[in-house]
């Protein structure tokens, strides 16, 4: 799953690849990963077999389509949001930071 | 990179057992990952290949869990099949759901003869359409048979199983012509003559929707898959 502090992301991976898609409108799965790190300074690495599993199952729901795209002499697969998936994001977004609102009371962050 | 090293990563690749639409973008990834360590960490290809590949190796080892499928499978094929499994099994419910609904609702307040001819006809409707399905898009469907020695994507498991049903949902238009009448009877009075028959009947309409609507979501699917991986077809051979 994450290389760090797992059971406190497990959950968010969904949130974070749809918040990922609505900024770079489309990401293939390496960007994603590398994006996640860069963000997060290496604190937060999403693995393979994390990533690949919830690409998919977004794509089977309807809230990711793929489109194959043609780089580099090689077939490179992106991701991208379906209006369906725009407003899913909206609203994981918003839990998500209710979520975060309500800990940082008890934490007093 | 090179053609060559590309060549060597997917070769190394087909031999994880990794169904094709899945095989795409792992190669993809192997290949941005391997060239970013060539690039940062300044690692030749074959440093940067093997430290790929021992990062890769928990969710490329393939394993028995214990379960029915006594095929050796890698956790990353196990995870992804899992999710494609459970969004089959609810369409196919869904829609399964929605046909049986429309047969309740005709049984009870429909006349018995319309009722009679719209069962044939939804039944026969129901369980030609995957035929039809196959038949149309055969090509795309003899493509299974053609790469016969790789998984082109997990959804072509069901979607070649058209004729393996046939004989069942015969016999499910069979029991459905047999026990309508105790079924309508008993939908419009709520009065039981047999229970078997109704059982029976309940249990034919519920098999000839939930097996060929199953077989419908597959194909559909089976048919959006191929169009992605036809690029990648190239660097396969086709079966003898």
């Amino acid at each position: 799953m994450f290389k760090s502090n797992k059971s406190l992301y497990r959950g968010t991976l969904q949130n974070i690849v749809l918040k990922l898609l609505a900024s770079e409108v489309k990401m293939y799965g390496y960007q994603m990963t590398q994006m996640t790190k860069a963000l997060t300074q290496g604190h937060l690495e999403m693995t393979e077999g994390a990533l690949y599993p919830i690409l998919h199952k977004l794509e089977a729901e309807g809230l990711i389509y793929s489109k194959i795209q043609h780089i580099n002499g090689r077939n490179r697969k992106y991701y991208l949001l379906t209006e369906k998936g725009k407003k899913q994001q909206i609203i994981e977004e918003q839990e998500m930071k209710n979520y975060i609102f309500n800990l940082s009371a008890i934490f007093k962050l | 990179m090179n053609l060559i090293e590309e060549e060597y990563i997917r070769n190394y690749l087909l031999t994880q057992k990794l169904p094709i639409d899945l095989l795409m973008e792992v190669e993809d990834h192997f290949i941005s990952q391997i060239m970013n360590l060539m690039r940062e960490k300044e690692m030749n290809f074959e440093e940067a290949f093997l430290q790929t590949k021992s990062q890769w190796q928990p969710e490329l080892y393939p394993y028995y869990d214990g379960g029915w499928n006594l095929e050796d499978q890698n956790r990353l094929v196990r995870q992804v099949r899992r999710g494609q499994l459970s969004k089959v099994i609810k369409l196919s419910s869904q829609w399964s759901a929605v046909g049986l609904l429309i047969v309740l609702l005709l049984a009870k307040y429909a006349p018995e003869n319309i009722f009679s001819w719209f069962l044939i006809l939804f039944s026969l409707t129901i369980i030609l359409s995957p035929l039809a399905q196959y038949l149309r898009y055969r090509d795309d469907f003899k493509l299974i048979k053609q790469y016969s020695q790789y998984t082109l994507t997990y959804y072509q498991v069901g979607s070649s199983t058209v004729l393996s049903f046939l004989a069942l949902n015969l016999n499910g238009i069979v029991n459905l012509i047999l026990r309508q009448k105790p079924f309508t009877y008993f939908m419009k009075t709520s009065i039981i003559v047999d229970w078997w028959d109704i059982l029976l009947f309940t249990l034919s309409i519920l098999y000839i929707l939930y097996s060929n609507v199953t077989i419908l979501v597959y194909q559909q699917t089976y048919l959006k898959r191929i169009e992605k991986i036809r690029p990648f077809l190239n660097y396969l051979k086709k079966s003898n």
